[in-house]
């Protein structure tokens, strides 16, 4: 009768879902690793995710909404830097990351927030912190920063970008010009470097002490690339070292002329005439 | 007349009812999206162009790649929760309205095979998701293009002021820029994003042949929906947990290989965000998309046949 | 002799009810036969079954056992509702489409297109009258006019058959008399008509042959005028009959020494509605008793 049927027919589809269920998992399965490894597909953790921002978070995030949550916790970390609420901006973008590894943009933004704004912030923002606590408390935000942007290369090894960030932040932040000259060694090695990182390895390879030989040979090699290498700072940073490396004067390269110099600073200058 | 006559003009008045009739399934195609046009479900297209010019103008103080990679996200957003919201809400409510106004008799008085029917209304329900999503997809690549054309604008002008930088040097900052603007690949994106859609709606159809409401149908297709992006991820920790019990064989194993995984149609995010795909990733995408939209439909198609009305 | 436009053969129809082990008889063992051509009326109280019967024929549901043809059509073979036109009880289209449009619709569905498709709907919106309502979309229209729509839909096709499952239901005067107008229309281009009603004057006015179901089984059906005809009684209708008159008769009847009786005597009444109540009556009474039986057959068993 009517009620046997349903039940046969109801086994019936659940069979059948079964069975496509068995067929198409081998395959989906195969589908998802490749896309994962592409690039195609980003992996979440998502017990990270739901002590922060909660299961339903969690599912929107799971339900391919991923870039809007990020877009969220963007506006969000932007409304707490403007209260200089810096623990939740850096909460933010360890989410926001941790949603968008692959961004760069934002591994720069969030390092920049921790390394430079609550850095400074830390330093001069409370009056009533005693100094000593404030250079602790500005040291540490730089050190988070550093950390930071660590992760963001261990996710994106190749990034130029990345890398040049670090190495801006142990030049300016910590005046650590042998960790800088690292950094912008691989960012030299990493996915299209700007033309002034080659440049900027041989400027702080210079500052690190033992290895000025290393860094008179590399930019001796840039200045013999012609022109447009021959950048103010890199004959004056040639011209330190060949003093300090104590270069023959017939292997020293000339002055610069000033007039020149001012020309290619200023190009729309007339030169003075005698 | 003698009979065998008879029996000729019995013949000729008979008309040729072809069984499956491609020309029929189209009429009731077209039928759904007039129906679902008219319910003024375009209205939510006003929404979008807000939503997408207010991205557009966000000023934050952020990079310019940033700046549109924002406006890409939130319209690619806002067209995926678009599109399966309303492959779950219009596929749930075709089906018992028609039968609730009994317009459904009317259908299958006429000579109209189930399986067509079924075909109509869930092609009118992809023929409207498919119109939105284009028209989404000309508004926002307009906004995006204007978007891009004024931040290189300005960029190349500040890079240009700010100096020391070679031209190839702001030219590959301009190139940063430019990948996160107008590509070819972003349509890529629009048809993962049709895919995904359209397996919701079979997977709705296939509900509401056995619902016994709209309501129903819907909670169940969300919860399907929801539960089809995690089960994959959660059977790691519940079989962890059950070990080789009773439980996780007869319960949660089949659960898992019963509902679709949704996981593999999140390619947009990723696409979106620049990373190149390949034509062969896209088009398996697409031939697992139609065999989950086969089986559904023909399971449905199952349930449908014979029911009762 | 023609195909007949509907055969239904020892029709039963059988529900389920809810997951006990009960079931409803909605149908029992029921035949009946709509011969091309002539128009059947198809009545019954609530429930009785005729929905249900309707809905087989169509191929909306399917038979518990037996066999229903349309045209000698199976009716769960699609082809056969190419020779149908149905228009259900209370009918609702698409509310965003216009009496024009939804004739469009229907006639695509059954493979008109074009410049034949148009023709055939403007005839059809002249049929039911509703040419000034063609471009207005049918959450505009009134009862009436959905059901005269209804009707046109149901014709779009030219099928040589059309089923009405209580056509003037909720319909006003006027409008259930247009749709009389349009069932006698129908009869005499020679379609068939099989329709259900509880409005057995109506039915009585424009049905050549009746079926009177009640739970769910055939209890009469025939010609109309040879159901209701009662073969040993004659009618006499009298006007302007006095009381004195009225009372010579009834002595002479008394005095008749062939057995005559008087079996009554006023004014006549709709007799097929007399008929009807009479059976349905009968009905209830067979059924209060097969219950009874069935009552002391199981405490017995007990």
């Amino acid at each position: 009768m009517k009620f046997g049927r349903t039940t046969r027919k109801t086994v019936a589809v659940l069979a059948l879902l079964l069975v496509f269920g068995l067929l198409r998992t081998p395959l989906e399965s195969r589908m998802t690793e490749k896309f994962v490894a592409s690039g195609l597909i980003t992996e979440v953790s998502t017990s990270q995710l739901s002590s922060a921002v909660g299961q339903s978070t969690v599912l929107a995030v799971l339900g391919g909404l991923r870039p809007l949550v990020a877009i969220y916790l963007t506006l969000h970390a932007f409304d707490a830097w403007s209260y200089r609420e810096w623990d939740t901006v850096e909460r933010d973008y360890r989410l926001i990351t941790t949603l968008l590894p692959e961004d760069i943009d934002s591994w720069k933004t969030g390092a920049w927030h921790m390394a430079y704004n609550a850095s400074a912030s830390a330093l001069y923002d409370d009056p009533d912190i005693p100094e000593a606590v404030g250079k602790k408390n500005s040291r540490d935000w730089i050190l988070k920063g550093i950390e930071f942007l660590k992760r963001g290369i261990e996710q994106n090894p190749d990034s130029s970008t990345l890398h040049q960030e670090l190495a801006d932040i142990y030049r300016q932040k910590l005046e650590e010009p042998c960790l800088a000259a690292r950094h912008y060694k691989l960012a030299m090695e990493g996915d299209r470097p700007r033309s002034f990182v080659p440049r900027f390895y041989g400027y702080f390879l210079a500052r690190c002490p033992g290895r000025e030989r290393e860094a008179y040979d590399f930019l001796m090699e840039l200045y013999h690339q012609g022109e447009k290498q021959r950048l103010p700072t890199l004959i004056s940073r040639i011209k330190e070292l060949e003093e300090k490396l104590d270069v023959p004067a017939t292997h020293r390269i000339p002055d610069p002329d000033p007039d020149v110099e001012i020309l290619k600073k200023y190009p729309h200058a007339k030169p003075a005439l005698p | 007349m003698s009979e065998a006559a008879n029996a000729e003009t019995e013949e000729r008045t008979v008309p040729r009812v072809p069984l499956f009739s491609p020309g029929r399934i189209w009429v009731l195609t077209m039928s759904t999206f007039t129906q679902l046009v008219r319910m003024k479900t375009f209205y939510f297209l006003i929404i979008f162009a807000v939503l997408v010019a207010a991205a557009s103008n966000l000023n934050l103080l952020y990079t310019p790649a940033q700046k549109l990679r924002m406006l890409k996200d939130a319209s690619f957003g806002a067209m995926s929760i678009f599109s399966w919201l309303f492959a779950i809400a219009a596929t749930a409510v075709l089906i018992p309205r028609d039968l609730e106004d009994r317009t459904l008799y009317t259908i299958l008085a006429k000579p109209v095979p189930r399986l067509e029917y079924l075909l109509g209304k869930l092609f009118g329900v992809l023929l409207t998701i498919g119109v939105a999503l284009v028209v989404m997809q000309v508004l926002f690549t307009g906004f995006l293009f204007f978007r891009e054309v004024t931040v290189l604008a300005a960029e190349r002008q500040a890079l240009e002021a700010q100096g020391g930088m070679s031209p190839e040097d702001i030219q590959a900052q301009l190139e940063l820029i430019r990948a996160q603007g107008v590509q070819w690949q972003l349509l890529y994106a629009l048809v993962a994003i049709f895919l995904k859609a359209g397996v919701v709606a079979a997977v709705t159809m296939l509900v509401s042949t056995f619902a016994s409401s709209t309501l129903f149908t819907m909670i169940v297709a969300t919860i399907i929906f929801l539960v089809g992006h995690f089960h994959k991820l959660a059977a790691g920790y519940w079989l962890h947990e059950l070990g080789d019990s009773l439980v996780a064989k007869l319960v949660v194993k089949p659960v898992i290989m019963i509902i679709p995984d949704f996981r593999v149609f999140n390619v947009t995010e990723n696409i979106v965000g620049g990373t190149p795909v390949t034509t062969g990733a896209m088009l398996a995408l697409v031939g697992l998309a139609l065999l989950y939209m086969a089986v559904y439909s023909a399971v449905a198609l199952y349930l449908f046949i014979d029911k009762e009305f | 002799m023609s195909v007949p436009a509907v055969e239904v053969r020892n029709l039963t129809k059988v529900f389920p009810l809810s997951l006990k082990k009960e079931y409803l008889v909605a149908v029992e063992d029921l035949s009946l036969t709509v011969n091309a051509g002539e128009v059947y009326g198809l009545i019954g109280p609530n429930g009785s079954g005729k929905s249900t019967t309707m809905k087989v024929v169509l191929g909306l549901m399917a038979a518990t056992t037996g066999s229903t043809k349309v045209f000698g059509i199976e009716s769960r073979d699609v082809r056969s509702r190419h020779q149908i036109g149905f228009l259900p009880e209370n009918p609702y289209f698409y509310k965003h489409l216009t009496g024009f449009e939804t004739l469009k619709f229907y006639g695509r569905l059954c493979g008109l297109r074009g410049r034949e498709l148009k023709d055939r709907a403007n005839e059809m919106l002249a049929l039911v009258d509703l040419e000034v309502a063609r471009d207005r979309r049918l959450g505009g229209y009134s009862k009436g006019m959905l059901q005269r729509i209804g009707l046109a839909q149901a014709m779009i096709q030219r099928p040589r058959l059309v089923v009405l499952d209580e056509p003037t239901a909720g319909v006003d005067p006027i409008g259930s008399r247009q749709i009389r107008d349009l069932i006698f229309k129908l009869k005499e281009d020679g379609i068939s008509v099989f329709l259900c009603s509880h409005l057995l004057e109506q039915v009585q006015e424009v049905c050549d042959r009746v079926g009177i179901i009640a739970n769910g089984r055939m209890w009469r059906e025939g010609p109309l005028h040879e159901l209701i005809a009662i073969e040993d009684q004659t009618e006499l209708v009298l006007r302007d009959a006095s009381p004195a008159l009225l009372e010579r008769i009834r002595n002479l009847v008394a005095s008749d020494s062939g057995g005559a009786e008087l079996v009554r005597s006023g004014h006549p009444r709709t007799t097929l509605e007399r008929l009807f109540l009479d059976i349905v009556r009968e009905s209830r009474e067979a059924k209060a008793k097969e219950d009874r039986e069935k009552q002391a057959s199981k405490g017995a068993k007990k």
